[in-house]
């Protein structure tokens, strides 16, 4: 049977469409031209309606060991926990299809710890999914880079890990610098060397974004780059960009890296320098990680920074964990207050970043869930994009000193739907190489979400009339008819098989689990894990 | 399955280690593993049943396959509060176990959870720094081992964790029961404690910890020379690594034990690295712990009575709920062990490993294959983070926990 989705306001960036009423015919998941819509279809009429690609979040923690011990520490029976602070896989799944979220990306797999994030996104209702491997910290790539290996060694090395642990893209956290807390390096700055191995994360970024340029990956290197939370650590974000020497480069949850140090509390917004640095060079992306105010719990790979963060734990419990030679994890309960100087400015530094990066194909919306806020507060977060009154009236009920070490309340944008469409479906779905995802044009899968005009922005957008997946109708009026089958997004560069000894030798030595073991098959991926593959194509963007 | 294939790389599913590089040989029936393997992992292969193929049982009688899921489905039906326990299974048995628990309103308890709930509580209410089994061998240069049943739940225990080319100072702190220790440890430091007085030793040896960071403090004698002398050990190792395992705490002294350790490991992170390893997992409490977090946000005893989810470490114990009639049905699941359910009056449905059909009477017993042997499927390591898969090893006609879990949740929806 098809669908034909009739009067509804379309905006659809990829196609360059902004606000034009238009139909869309579904047939078997995906949309089709007008023109073969010949025969019986059911007709859905949503005049006046606003309708949109199924969203896409582009860096959301969702799946994985570090967000169970995250559920652990935060749900316990103390009174600790926090009910908007949903964690769990079920209710994620429904939280984010009922706000039309069609695609998630869990920005933060471990390798050795691959499986139980794709098993914990399976077990996500409802999205389809995809994650980042995380490289950088890894014993044996530091190792081979440190020994001068050649290029097409760590090439193979990074096609094969992206290869084994079925994932979308490579991230890298603290390059080098959670190997090195292992040795008790308790800091670590861009052009600093890491113990033991002698290199700077400059070196794991400038290999890494060469790497995936060649390896044709469509997600640059998703950096969390030095320094995360640091008064001043602009500038290592600034070098971070250059490091990437004009190759693509995306750095995640921006907005804790652009500190600077002035005023009397040596803490300011260096906001604008960075919107500078990013409008400068179409080959940067960034998302914002933006704060919201309230109990939250943050949970990286950044053992060093989370460690020298701890004390500020709310409520005061923290966890950290060194894992498998490859990887670590901190996990700090937070709560951010618009009454405390820092958190007000850094709300204020994520808006101002937003705003005035100019080029919204370039800038996704993140609150880095659940780091600077749940995703649950995107409709809040859109509206304080859309509705400058709005923004300026909760930027007055704020400490009073970081709302004076601002210029947020004279910047006048106001997003549009448009730019918002661009930002939360057409640029993250690019970015990823995702081509079926992200518009509404012919042969898109059939996610639509058919949002309902209310009296304010965030209304609308929490809980839209209709949501499409694959051309089922999954939400009605925030009512969840039915679980479709979800899948796995991921990427398979190619690489030289030869590459398997060295990795078989380095986990003879060094690991607990076997080589064969360590890897995942699409047929596990389908048959155990319950959520089969999509490929997509390595090639330049 | 062709006859004597043998099969390598193989995870064991029987301890937490979840060691994955076993060889075991196959006849399509019987499991042969190496000799080399501890007795209780060999016997989880051995001893796997399965000859002759077992049936269900209803009131003792013999009954097809789909005539006890249809029973099943109706002895669900009928109760108002299904209690879920013992759950000896492995990841994909949990996931399946809690899709049907939510979808009847049913409460999930595993058998061990009073021992893993000492853990869980020091996780929740304070955290704490760990590392995994790789991370250990390759950085610790000091391993303090404090229990004495470790080395018998985690046979190969000192196998992962010992590293392959470097020296490693051991410290052991036991009761005298615990000798003769494994050779590997035969020249360590030794403190004989048993368990209601470790929680002294571990408060002198914090106490003297913060006295020599502290200036303001002047040095006191230790009561103990046992703690000046690891004292001296943990100041000089680079990568200390306390590993313990909570049953062997006592379970009336357990938490603190458990909190003053990882207070301690907090404290000397502040100058140097330092580590533990909360042994546990064993019996699929790791598997059900992992799963009930991503699924329900809570590690166990969860009930989806009313239609939300709740949490109740205290309440929603298997032997409480039973005492207290708070459940009118038992599903009992213990596919990776014999493992008999409890005593009780209240109707009982047993879905079993195939060794122990024979040896469990109550309403409804089902058989179910035994994952990583009958099924692939996963299991939890108990450092974690790893996910081992388990593989299928034998093809006797015996259904999965999971399909039987899941033929009854259709049954119970069409009806």
């Amino acid at each position: 049977m098809m669908i034909k989705l009739t009067g509804g306001k379309l905006y659809d960036p990829i196609n360059q469409i902004d606000g034009v009423v238009r139909d869309l015919y579904i047939k078997d998941g995906k949309i089709i031209a007008d023109k073969n819509a010949d025969g019986k279809f059911q007709e859905y009429d949503i005049s006046g309606t606003v309708v949109m690609p199924g969203a896409i979040d582009i860096h959301t923690h969702i799946g994985g060991g570090k967000v169970n011990i995250a559920r652990c520490m935060m749900n316990n029976v103390d009174g600790a926990g926090c009910d908007e602070l949903k964690l769990d896989t079920v209710e994620t799944g429904h939280r984010y299809i009922e706000m039309g979220y069609t695609a998630c990306f869990e920005p933060a797999m471990l390798a050795c710890n691959a499986r139980q994030a794709h098993l914990e996104m399976a077990d996500t209702p409802f999205i389809d999914t995809g994650a980042y491997v995380m490289l950088g910290n890894t014993d044996l790539f530091l190792q081979l880079l440190a020994s001068g290996a050649e290029r097409q060694t760590l090439r193979d090395y990074v096609a094969w890990m992206i290869n084994k642990t079925q994932a979308m893209a490579v991230k890298v956290v603290n390059p080098g610098g959670i190997n090195a807390f292992k040795f008790n390096q308790r800091k670590l700055n861009l052009d600093e060397q890491a113990v033991p191995y002698h290199i700077t994360p400059r070196q794991v970024i400038e290999n890494l974004t060469k790497i995936l340029t060649e390896l044709h990956v469509p997600h640059p290197l998703h950096v969390h780059t030095s320094n995360l939370g640091v008064p001043g650590n602009y500038q290592t974000t600034l070098d971070t960009l250059k490091a990437a020497e004009g190759l693509p480069i995306h750095l995640t949850h921006i907005q804790f890296h652009s500190y600077g140090k002035e005023g009397d509390e040596k803490f300011s917004s260096e906001a604008a320098r960075i919107a500078e640095a990013v409008n400068a060079d179409p080959n940067i992306t960034i998302d914002v990680g933006q704060v919201m105010f309230g109990q939250t719990v943050t949970l990286s790979g950044d053992t060093m920074m989370q460690y020298a963060n701890h004390s500020h734990a709310s409520p005061a419990k923290w966890t950290l964990m060194d894992i498998e030679c490859e990887a670590g994890c901190g996990v700090v309960p937070f709560k951010y207050r618009d009454q405390n100087f820092v958190n007000a400015l850094q709300w204020i530094i994520g808006l101002e970043i937003f705003l005035l990066v100019k080029d919204p194909w370039r800038v996704f919306l993140t609150t880095d869930h659940p780091n600077g806020g749940p995703f649950t507060s995107y409709p809040h977060l859109i509206r304080l994009l859309m509705d400058r009154s709005y923004r300026n009236d909760l930027l007055a009920t704020l400490h009073p000193k970081a709302q004076k070490m601002s210029n947020l309340a004279s910047i006048r944008r106001e997003y549009t739907l448009f730019e918002i469409a661009v930002m939360t479906r057409a640029a993250p779905a690019r970015s990823l190489g995702l081509r079926s995802k992200g518009h509404l044009g012919r042969g898109a899968d059939a996610d639509i979400v058919v949002y309902q005009p209310a009296p304010q922005i965030d209304q609308m957008f929490a809980k839209p009339r209709y949501v499409f997946k694959n051309g089922e109708l999954i939400v009605k009026e925030g009512k969840v008819l039915t679980m479709p089958q979800s899948y796995t997004h991921t990427v398979k560069p190619e690489y030289d098989a030869s590459i398997e000894k060295i990795i078989k030798a380095h986990y003879q030595d060094h690991r607990s689990v076997s080589f064969e073991n360590s890897q995942i098959s699409n047929d596990e991926m389908a048959e155990l894990i319950g959520s089969p593959i999509v490929e997509h194509a390595c090639q330049t963007r | 399955m062709s006859s004597n294939t043998v099969f390598e790389q193989i995870t064991c599913p029987f301890c937490a280690l979840a060691c994955d590089d076993l060889t075991i040989k196959s006849d399509g029936i019987r499991l042969m593993p190496e000799e080399s393997l501890p007795a209780f992992c060999r016997a989880g292969f051995e001893n796997a049943g399965g000859m002759p193929l077992p049936t269900a049982k209803q009131n003792g009688q013999s009954i097809a396959s789909d005539d006890a899921i249809r029973a099943a489905a109706n002895m669900l039906k009928q109760a108002k509060n299904p209690l879920f326990s013992g759950l000896l299974a492995d990841i994909q048995g949990i996931r399946q176990t809690l899709a049907l628990a939510r979808s009847c309103g049913g409460t999930v308890d595993h058998i061990d959870s009073d021992m893993s709930e000492h853990n869980l509580a020091v996780l929740q209410n304070y955290g704490w720094i760990t590392a995994t089994l790789s991370e250990i061998q390759q950085r610790s240069d000091l391993i303090v081992l404090i229990g004495s049943c470790m080395f018998e739940d985690y046979p190969r225990l000192l196998e992962r964790i010992v590293p392959k080319q470097r020296a490693l100072e051991w410290v052991f702190i036991g009761p005298e029961s615990a000798q003769p220790l494994p050779p590997e440890l035969q020249s360590c430091q030794t403190i004989c404690l048993e368990s209601d007085k470790i929680p002294n030793y571990l408060q002198q040896l914090s106490m003297a910890f913060h006295q020599q960071q502290s200036k303001t403090h002047p040095q006191q004698k230790s009561s103990a020379s046992s703690v000046t002398s690891l004292l001296g050990k943990i100041n000089h190792a680079r990568y200390p690594t306390f590993i313990w395992s909570a049953k062997d705490m006592g379970s009336a002294h357990a938490d603190l034990s458990i909190t003053l350790l990882v207070r301690l490991i907090k404290k000397i992170n502040e100058k140097t690295r330092c580590v533990g390893l909360p042994l546990g997992g064993n019996r699929g409490s790791g598997n059900v712990q992992s799963t009930c977090l991503w699924q329900t946000g809570y590690p166990g005893r969860v009930s989806f009575a009313g239609g939300d989810c709740r949490y109740d470490p205290l309440h929603f114990s298997t032997e409480k709920m039973l005492a207290q009639r708070a459940t009118d049905l038992l599903v009992w699941i213990a596919a990776l062990q014999s493992e008999a359910p409890p005593p009780c009056d209240i109707p009982t449905i047993a879905l079993v490993h195939p060794a122990s059909v024979a040896d469990v009477s109550c309403d409804l017993v089902i058989p179910v294959g035994i994952p990583g042997i009958d099924q692939a499927g996963y299991t939890y390591r108990t450092d974690g983070v790893v996910i081992l898969p388990l593989t299928k090893l034998r093809s006797i006609q015996l259904k999965s926990l999971p399909d039987i879990l899941r033929a009854i949740q259709t049954q119970l929806s069409e009806q």
